[in-house]
């Protein structure tokens, strides 16, 4: 008896994706927003929650972070999945470019990093912030960078 | 050591376009046969990328042609002038020899 394999769940986000999310141009606006909303929303928290209203404005933190989770979930169905397909999903072609966008997140990482450590090194930017906030941060930077990054380059699809 | 480099890309041309519109197939169907994504077909054709020897013998296989008849170093003359013009390059070549 053949047995057929489960389809990974983060394919399923494809069916869920809108189509005007797959566009070039709405991808590389959801990864800004992706970005942007939790950094803005964070910091904004960050800045403001001391005050006597301080839980409206966490909510808002927390809407920020969700936007942003929305946004890549929506990246991940436009690109179907193809960052983190195993080899037996993807053809050879986009085995090179899954493998190319691997690449590319990397030394974004790096660059990210040594930004960080550069800011952190001459301005009092991260003091207030804790360790596992950082660490936490950079995991999640990690991890959406190379669906960001095949998000932001791989062209239109070529009509018939 | 320093490896060789290669300043200059390699081109490759094809004829995939004109065998599927020949054969009526679409992208998806050429894609299907060959066991890749459709819109890799879309590379191949535009000679943004370029198949394996695997997916060259795929194809190959597919159209029942060799595949110098698909891929080629050189660009290719138009399908019809190679079908109905061979002859006179034939004489040429003759006369020139």
């Amino acid at each position: 008896m053949t047995q057929t394999r489960p389809e990974p769940l983060n394919l399923k986000l494809s069916r869920i994706t809108p189509a005007w999310a797959r566009p070039q141009r709405a991808r590389r606006i959801l990864v800004i927003a992706m970005f942007t909303l939790p950094f803005a929303a964070g910091t904004l928290a960050g800045l403001l929650s001391s005050g006597a209203n301080a839980w409206p404005i966490r909510v808002l933190a927390v809407l920020g972070v969700l936007a942003g989770l929305v946004c890549y979930a929506w990246l991940v169905g436009a690109t179907s999945a193809r960052a983190d397909m195993p080899d037996d999903y993807l053809d050879e072609r986009e085995r090179g470019q899954r493998d190319q966008v691997y690449r590319l997140a990397f030394i974004n990482l790096m660059g990210l990093i040594a930004l960080g450590f550069v800011i952190s090194r001459f301005t009092p930017a991260f003091e207030r912030l804790p360790s596992e906030t950082l660490i936490g941060l950079l995991f999640f930077v990690g991890m959406l960078m190379p669906t960001t990054v095949l998000a932001w380059i791989e062209p239109d699809p070529v009509q018939d | 050591m320093k490896r060789a480099q290669n300043t200059t890309p390699i081109q490759i041309f094809n004829r995939l376009p004109v065998l599927r519109a020949e054969r009526g197939l679409s992208r998806q169907d050429l894609a299907d046969a060959v066991g890749v994504n459709f819109q890799t077909i879309g590379y191949l054709e535009r000679g943004d990328y370029h198949p394996s020897l695997e997916l060259a013998f795929k194809l190959s296989e597919f159209f029942n042609l060799p595949i110098e008849a698909i891929f080629s170093r050189t660009p290719f003359k138009p399908l019809s002038e190679a079908v109905y013009r061979p002859e006179q390059d034939s004489t040429k070549d003759r006369e020139t020899a």
